[in-house]
């Protein structure tokens, strides 16, 4: 039995057209980590809120620990969350925020200053106990109430964006802090989040949305290496898209662009079918000669831009563009704009998406 | 799941009642001064004496000489400061709060201390004594009125000018070839349009029936007619209060219908 | 900044575009207050004295000092608790949602309806034969001057200030309360709190500081007051502004320095009350920097 279970969850907001979670069902694990990833409006705040319990389900269920949670009031739920707004309470010292649930359930002076200090000492912020809120930096006051969350030892842990209104550098810096005290915690947490990167970076497994719908779910290998859908490969990372004609479905071979090339993933399809290919840019290389069965595209350079680690080259194929990086070193010998290029990539790199 | 909340009805009701109440007991009464039934007689008598129009026609004046007097000193002043004097900010934003701290009675008393005598410095007379004629009498109350409006002007003006990057419209205006007139009058007070209004109006819902300054400056004004008029009349002072509080709902409805919900909150003057 | 493109010369004289402001608070607010202020402090011969501030304990000064500050403290406290609460059931209380704007608007203009118009009001709703006195009489048989209440006493003139008191501190509330972020109430929620813990623990002093800030704005609203106790009282109520209006009259005491202190004596409480007003206005600020 899964530790946290959704099933079939819906929410419907009145005189809403459609509703914001559809049919959203999900197991997870005791311990495990799992990222709700997708646009803004795609529904993976609200259905972190509908785990929380302030906003109430349209249809479905929610069991955590074997109870079902749907209707309890969030009071009761033994759940800790982290906002992105950090929401701190101002009128409070960083050691009464972090305190504030135990003294709220009772707990007896001397446990709590136990416990707060425990957690100052597990985000590192030992010194800070007797400051106010407005006097901490940004990356702080959401260390802060990721330790205020965790003081009360909740069962599960939920963080809604909770790196959005930082810094790029503090973000990293902090989603690296967060891993690593979930993975001593073994704390079960849901991360809502609007970034790829973060995503998979964080998480045991990434659960796509989109429109209010689950598009994928998966680790984030799978997650990136074989997206299912457009809008999954689209969503993360970078993507050439290519459309093909398929010439012989057993054997593999499509048409790009009018040129001849083989793909390992036709099962089904039926000959001078339009399908659509997906190309990651690292796996597209210039190369003058290749191995046999590599695919080989002729173009001609059109765009070159500097990434800093990798070379971003744009490449005219027919009517298509293809973008393929390069990892940037001195001795790279960068093609002319303008001159003709051969771009091979491996047979098993081209995807058929949905 | 929208339960209803008894405690807040109650208080809301309460609140209400003691809103509505005093209004409605004014206007029932202005309507009763034909006995046994209702009736605008309170209206009549009291909006046809001559006293009435005199001293509303009065108190109306001062109040437009006070709105652009106070325009005058705190528009420039206001805009000085946030091109050149940033600096000098928070003094002109204590000063113009002084008010607050030195009440209308006060104040009226340290003018009559002090204009009511010729002012003489170092043997030299400076002014006459300002309380002897009529216009110099006007001039001081004037000036009294636009003490009592130096705090929502300013907040006003201050707000506005805020709200717009004067510096940049006005390095603009100067690369266009635009002086310093033009630049004030054809740039910054157009984009200043909603925050003089409000500033105008608060003035106006001040000054009209002001009681305190124009007793004691001896002035025919509308304030000091109607607490006479209360000593001696029972109807036409009720009538005259709705007809106040319609002035004010006026007033207050054009501000927010100005500036849609932005105004500050501030204390009047009593 | 446009300062840093002006000549040196001309930036010398920029200081001259607030000379008319100075000027005017020059003539109209420090020179009056200045000389109340050193007249208080200076003998009819001319010398310095502090008589006349001796003379602030003389009956009947001190009890009107008491009676300002005890209407001004008791209309502020209660405005300020019935202006909360009613803002509390605006906001949070699910009234519906027509409701707001027209009670703001109507507090609006009730918190600027004051002097005296308002006395009328009330002579006209709780007096001898007002409105409310007539149908407490008719409805319940009860006469509220015989049960004691009497409109040109303590409890009248602070019921009138209420008129005023109370929608200002509403119109403060309102916002104040809807400023509260809702992920506070969420994160309190989650940590185990009930409705109460959450009010009494986070709501209620986040919010203290702009609401004792404004507690201290009606009482400096009521304690400057004139114009509504005069029209209301005829100055029968020993308030200390009825006071230093008898002394500008020359009715009473007859000793102009007496007044000049009482009104020094006045300044002194106003100046003390928007100190703290500022104090409390700026902690509300600090706290809530950059949570909006």
């Amino acid at each position: 039995m899964p530790f946290l279970q959704l099933a079939n969850v819906r929410k419907l907001y009145p005189n809403a057209a459609a509703a914001a979670v559809e049919n959203f069902s999900l197991d997870v694990e005791a311990g495990e980590f799992v990222s709700l990833l997708g646009p803004s409006g795609c529904g993976k705040t609200t259905t972190l809120r509908m785990i929380a319990g302030f906003e109430t389900l349209t249809a479905g269920q929610i069991v955590m620990d074997g109870k079902a949670i749907e209707e309890m009031r969030p009071n009761q739920r033994n759940i800790g969350m982290v906002f992105q707004s950090y929401a701190l309470f101002p009128n409070m010292t960083v050691a009464d925020n972090i305190g504030f649930g135990l003294s709220v359930g009772g707990s007896a002076k001397a446990a709590i200053q136990q416990r707060v200090r425990e957690m100052l000492a597990l985000i590192k912020l030992e010194e800070l106990g007797a400051r106010y809120p407005y006097q901490l930096s940004g990356g702080q006051q959401q260390r802060v109430a990721l330790a205020r969350a965790l003081a009360i030892r909740p069962k599960l842990l939920l963080l809604d964006e909770p790196l959005s209104a930082l810094d790029a550098k503090i973000r990293v810096a902090l989603r690296n802090d967060i891993r690593a005290i979930q993975r001593k915690l073994g704390i079960t947490t849901l991360y809502v989040t609007h970034d790829q990167e973060e995503a998979l970076s964080l998480s045991d497994r990434v659960v796509v949305m989109n429109h209010g719908l689950i598009e994928q779910v998966g680790n984030p290998f799978e997650i990136y290496n074989f997206p299912r859908t457009t809008y999954v490969a689209q969503f993360v990372g970078t993507l050439n898209l290519l459309d093909a004609v398929v010439v012989e479905p057993t054997a593999g071979s499509v048409q790009i662009q009018g040129q001849p090339a083989h793909t390992t993933s036709l099962a089904g399809c039926s000959q001078g079918e339009q399908i659509r290919l997906a190309l990651r840019p690292e796996l597209l290389a210039l190369k003058s000669t290749g191995q046999a069965d590599e695919n080989r595209l002729a173009g001609v350079v059109e765009t070159i831009a500097f990434l800093g680690a990798v070379v971003r080259i744009q490449v005219r194929v027919g009517e298509a563009l293809l973008a393929l990086d390069e990892f940037n070193n001195p001795q790279l010998a960068v093609p002319a704009v303008g001159s003709p290029v051969f771009v091979y990539f491996a047979r098993s790199s081209c995807l058929k998406l949905l | 799941m929208r339960r209803i909340n008894w405690f807040a009805w109650l208080w809301f009701t309460l609140g209400a009642l003691y809103f509505v109440l005093p209004l409605w007991g004014t206007l029932i009464f202005s309507l009763q001064k034909r006995r046994g039934v209702l009736s605008l007689d309170a209206y009549s008598a009291a909006l046809g004496d001559p006293r009435f129009v005199e001293t509303f026609v009065f108190s109306n004046f001062m109040a437009i000489c006070t709105i652009l007097a106070s325009l005058l000193l705190i528009v420039p002043t206001a805009y000085w400061v946030h091109l050149h004097l940033p600096r000098w900010r928070p003094v002109v934003e204590f000063v113009s709060l002084l008010p607050f701290v030195i009440p209308a009675i006060v104040l009226v008393f340290g003018f009559i201390k002090l204009y009511s005598k010729p002012i003489v410095l170092l043997g030299i007379p400076l002014f006459p004594s300002l309380t002897t004629s009529n216009l110099s009498t006007n001039l001081l109350l004037i000036a009294g009125y636009t003490v009592l409006s130096l705090p929502y002007m300013y907040r006003a003006v201050d707000n506005g000018l805020r709200a717009m990057d004067v510096g940049t419209l006005t390095e603009a205006a100067q690369s266009l070839g635009a002086g310093w007139w033009t630049i004030l009058w054809r740039v910054i007070l157009p984009n200043l349009r909603t925050a003089l209004l409000s500033g105008a109006l608060l003035t106006f819902a001040i000054v009209v029936g002001e009681l305190t300054i124009a007793t004691f400056l001896a002035r025919p004004a509308f304030g000091p007619y109607l607490a006479l008029l209360g000593n001696h009349r029972a109807y036409e002072p009720a009538a005259l209060a709705i007809v106040s509080f319609l002035l004010t709902w006026v007033a207050m409805g054009l501000i927010d219908r100005v500036t849609r919900g932005t105004r500050d909150v501030v204390a009047g003057s009593h | 900044m446009a300062a840093t493109h002006t000549p040196p010369a001309r930036r010398r004289l920029t200081w001259l575009g607030l000379a008319p402001f100075f000027l005017f608070a020059l003539f109209f607010i420090f020179l009056p207050s200045a000389s109340l202020f050193v007249d208080s402090f200076r003998s009819p011969e001319g010398h310095f004295t502090l008589e006349h501030l001796g003379g602030l304990l003389q009956p009947p000064i001190p009890g009107s000092y008491a009676l300002s500050i005890g209407v001004s403290a008791f209309t502020a406290v209660v405005g300020g608790l019935l202006g909360s609460l009613m803002a509390y059931a605006l906001t949070a209380g699910n009234l519906p949602r027509w409701l707001r704007p027209l009670t703001l608007t109507f507090a609006g203009v009730a918190s600027n309806f004051a002097g005296v118009p308002l006395a009328f009001a009330f002579i006209s709703t709780l007096g001898r034969t007002g409105f409310v006195t007539a149908l407490f009489q008719d409805l319940l048989g009860i006469d509220l001057y015989d049960a004691g209440f009497n409109l040109y006493s303590f409890l009248g003139l602070s019921v009138t200030y209420l008129y005023f008191q109370f929608p200002l501190m509403l119109l403060v509330m309102v916002p104040a309360i809807e400023g509260l972020k809702r992920s506070w109430r969420e994160a309190a929620e989650s940590l185990g709190a009930t409705p109460t813990q959450y009010w009494m623990r986070v709501g209620i002093p986040i919010l203290l500081p702009s609401l004792l800030g404004t507690v201290l704005l009606l009482f400096g609203n009521a304690f400057g007051a004139y114009a509504t106790a005069y029209a209301l009282t005829g100055g029968r109520l020993n308030l200390i502004t009825i006071q230093i209006g008898a002394q500008i009259r020359g009715d009473v005491l007859r000793n102009p320095n007496l007044g000049y202190a009482m009104a020094l004596g006045m300044v002194a409480i106003m100046a003390v009350t928007l100190l703290g007003y500022s104090w409390l206005q700026r902690l509300s600020e600090r706290w809530l920097k950059d949570t909006r």
